[in-house]
């Protein structure tokens, strides 16, 4: 399964050759080693035959900007190791499948390919992909390539004919094969399901070891077969998904539970009309403001002027109270302004953040900024979970690992407020500050009563495990070991887990809530402390 | 299209032809893999420089169709304050980058060299 690893900036994908016994599987790994100049590891081969597979592991090519990590994969072709064939399978991206295409050897491997396609069928979509490698085509007795394409099933007809021993078209099916990968992760990052972290396998000794705990029947196939990351990213998009969608019903409350009143007469909603140089970026903000000017629009004055529109679900615009213009060229002058320090603030902001200068009314311009609606991390903190232990380890390790490192790069003169769990959302790769821009001499950060932003996040977190009644202390043990032997990023997060293992006072689940900025009595996060419930 | 061993065959009579020949590779641009390599300097790192340029191939695509221009991009030329960069597109998937010594070539000759060959690649 591919993974976005944002740490090391790489996406890593895996193709796995798979075929018949003596096909050439090893053959054509070796084969690209060599035309890659690097090298497989083939773990306790037995008489020259893969028993566990083979390894290979190539950086190379770059996807939206990521380095792409290769992890190649052969399995073992021995009918007697279809256990761990299987298992190797379920980490693909990209399948390609050695035919040999001898045709003492034609019926066997026919079978073998009708036979990858059930256990492909068995796969949760987006399936792996699969490419046919023709080989052995030096053969005398090789069937002509029309030949062999009438006898395969109509969904592999994406073939490349090679000679792995001469090396003839190896890389070709490589390349192909991370050409399908990219089009799998694709697949996986369209329905949020590309996970956003370090595989948990990432060379052929952690792969072994696997392996090999599958074997012994020390650990269950799905502890290794679908990594606890993975899984826990899964689970922090599921808990996203919902923050979002209760987000989006429940307008923010007045201190005493009822909406603002308008103090004034409610502007047009940003227009798709708007004229040229009106919009930031240009190109990726016109698209955007196409999208979300045709949602139903809600508009909301703030007491202090200001207004917020929801588009949907899935958009929202500010707009301060002074940026209502006259003239089109003095909004202008300030949409230039804007822009200047949005592209200063761009790595805290989310890319389809876009600025607006569009009809306010019949006379006047409003300046807006409309991003895409993404949940604080205070409303993830807050909701209840119903996953494992160590899967709720995981992901609030995961969240940690990201705030940390913002609480050190954070551009306090960039954005109206500090960091915190309640302006700082998760999308995707980074994360995102929800708020207004700062604008030079005026807008002064908040005051940060609650003291340094990691505490905040620690604090929330600490409560949310009390309210989960929920023996989280071994997961984040484990958690805490395993973090601690990786990378000085993964380091920290361990420290972290550490941090909230040991912290050693206490806080009340409810007081803590009373004294978070954003919320209230009688809104959607209040707690029962007795029960635990949200 | 042709296999590794002609991509590199073509690209050694392209190095022949070219003075200040330093490295070129052929490069899908779908993923910036390499597909052939050759160069006549190590330390230049030709997988970096194709991934590289192959978003940039991209994004002059991207220009290309938000201006709706009805035309085909050929190539793209770069130049150094000591090497030509020339990024020649052999078909819709793939192109050939190839580095060259400023001091040794010019455009024209690296253009003529690279035209010469170019249809062995495709």
């Amino acid at each position: 399964m591919a993974f976005l690893d944002t740490d090391r900036g790489r996406l890593v994908v895996r193709i796995v050759f798979d075929g018949t016994p003596l096909a050439g599987k090893t053959t054509t790994v070796r084969s690209l080693a060599e035309s890659l100049g690097t090298t497989v590891e083939s773990p306790e081969e037995m008489l020259g035959r893969t028993i566990f597979f083979d390894w290979l592991e190539y950086t190379g090519g770059l996807w939206n900007g990521h380095r792409i990590c290769c992890q190649v994969l052969t399995v073992p072709g021995q009918s007697s190791l279809g256990g761990r064939r299987f298992e190797l399978l379920r980490l693909a991206d990209c399948v390609v499948f050695v035919f040999d295409a001898s045709t003492n050897q034609l019926s066997r491997s026919l079978a073998a390919v009708e036979e990858l396609g059930c256990v492909l069928s068995t796969f949760p979509a987006p399936k792996p992909k699969v490419l046919l490698q023709l080989n052995k085509r030096d053969l005398p007795d090789a069937l002509p390539r029309e030949e062999l394409l009438t006898m395969l099933p109509p969904d592999y007809q994406d073939v490349a004919e090679t000679i792995a021993t001469g090396s003839t078209g190896i890389r070709d099916v490589f390349v192909r094969a991370v050409r399908l990968a990219l089009q799998r992760a694709e697949a996986l990052q369209a329905q949020g399901d590309l996970p956003l972290c370090r595989p948990a396998l990432q060379d052929s000794a952690e792969l072994l070891a696997s392996l090999k705990a599958y074997d012994e029947g020390e650990g269950e196939s799905s502890a290794w077969s679908v990594p606890l990351e993975a899984e826990a990213w899964h689970f922090l998009r599921a808990l996203e998904s919902e923050a979002d969608s209760v987000s989006s019903h429940s307008p923010e409350p007045t201190p005493e539970g009822l909406p603002n009143p308008p103090l004034s007469k409610p502007p047009l909603p940003p227009s798709s009309e708007v004229p040229a140089g009106a919009v930031w970026p240009p190109a990726r903000g016109r698209t955007n403001l196409q999208e979300f000017s045709q949602l139903p629009c809600s508009m909301e004055q703030k007491a202090n002027g200001d207004w917020k529109a929801k588009f949907g679900a899935t958009w929202v615009g500010l707009s301060r109270a002074q940026h209502e213009f006259d003239e089109f060229d003095l909004g202008r002058k300030h949409l230039l302004e804007l822009t200047r320090l949005a592209i200063q603030a761009e790595d805290w902001l989310s890319p389809d953040r876009c600025l607006i200068l569009s009809p306010a009314s019949d006379r006047t311009w409003r300046l807006w900024e409309v991003m895409p609606q993404t949940p604080p991390l205070q409303s993830l903190l807050v909701r209840r979970l119903t996953a494992p232990p160590e899967v709720i380890a995981a992901a609030l390790v995961q969240v940690f690992r990201i705030y940390q490192k913002a609480t050190t790069e954070w551009p306090e003169e960039l954005l109206v407020q500090r960091l915190s769990p309640a302006v700082a959302g998760l999308s995707q790769t980074k994360l995102v500050y929800t708020g207004y821009i700062a604008l030079p001499q005026q807008d002064v950060s908040a005051a940060n009563e609650k003291g340094p932003a990691m505490d905040q996040l620690i604090e929330l977190a600490q409560a949310y495990l009390q309210a989960q009644g929920l023996d989280l202390e071994e997961a984040l043990r484990q958690l805490r070991n395993l973090e601690a032997s990786e990378t000085e990023l993964s380091a920290r997060a361990g420290e972290l887990a550490s941090h909230l293992l040991d912290r050693p006072e206490t806080t009340g689940v409810a007081k803590l809530h009373g004294s978070l900025p954003g919320e209230a009595e009688g809104s959607a996060a209040t707690v029962d402390t007795d029960s635990g419930a949200f | 299209m042709a296999s590794e061993q002609q991509i590199t065959e073509t690209i050694g009579k392209i190095e022949k032809d070219l003075p200040g020949f330093i490295a070129a590779s052929l490069v899908d641009l779908d993923s910036g893999m390499t597909l052939g390599v050759k160069a006549k300097v190590d330390s230049f790192d030709l997988t970096t420089a194709s991934a590289f340029n192959s978003e940039m191939v991209k994004q002059k695509l991207k220009i290309m169709e938000a201006l709706k221009l009805d035309a085909t991009l050929e190539d793209m030329l770069l130049t150094l304050s000591d090497q030509i960069h020339l990024i020649k597109l052999i078909n819709p998937g793939t192109f050939l980058y190839l580095a060259a010594d400023r001091a040794s070539s010019n455009l024209a000759i690296v253009r003529n060299a690279v035209n010469k060959h170019a249809d062995a690649l495709g």
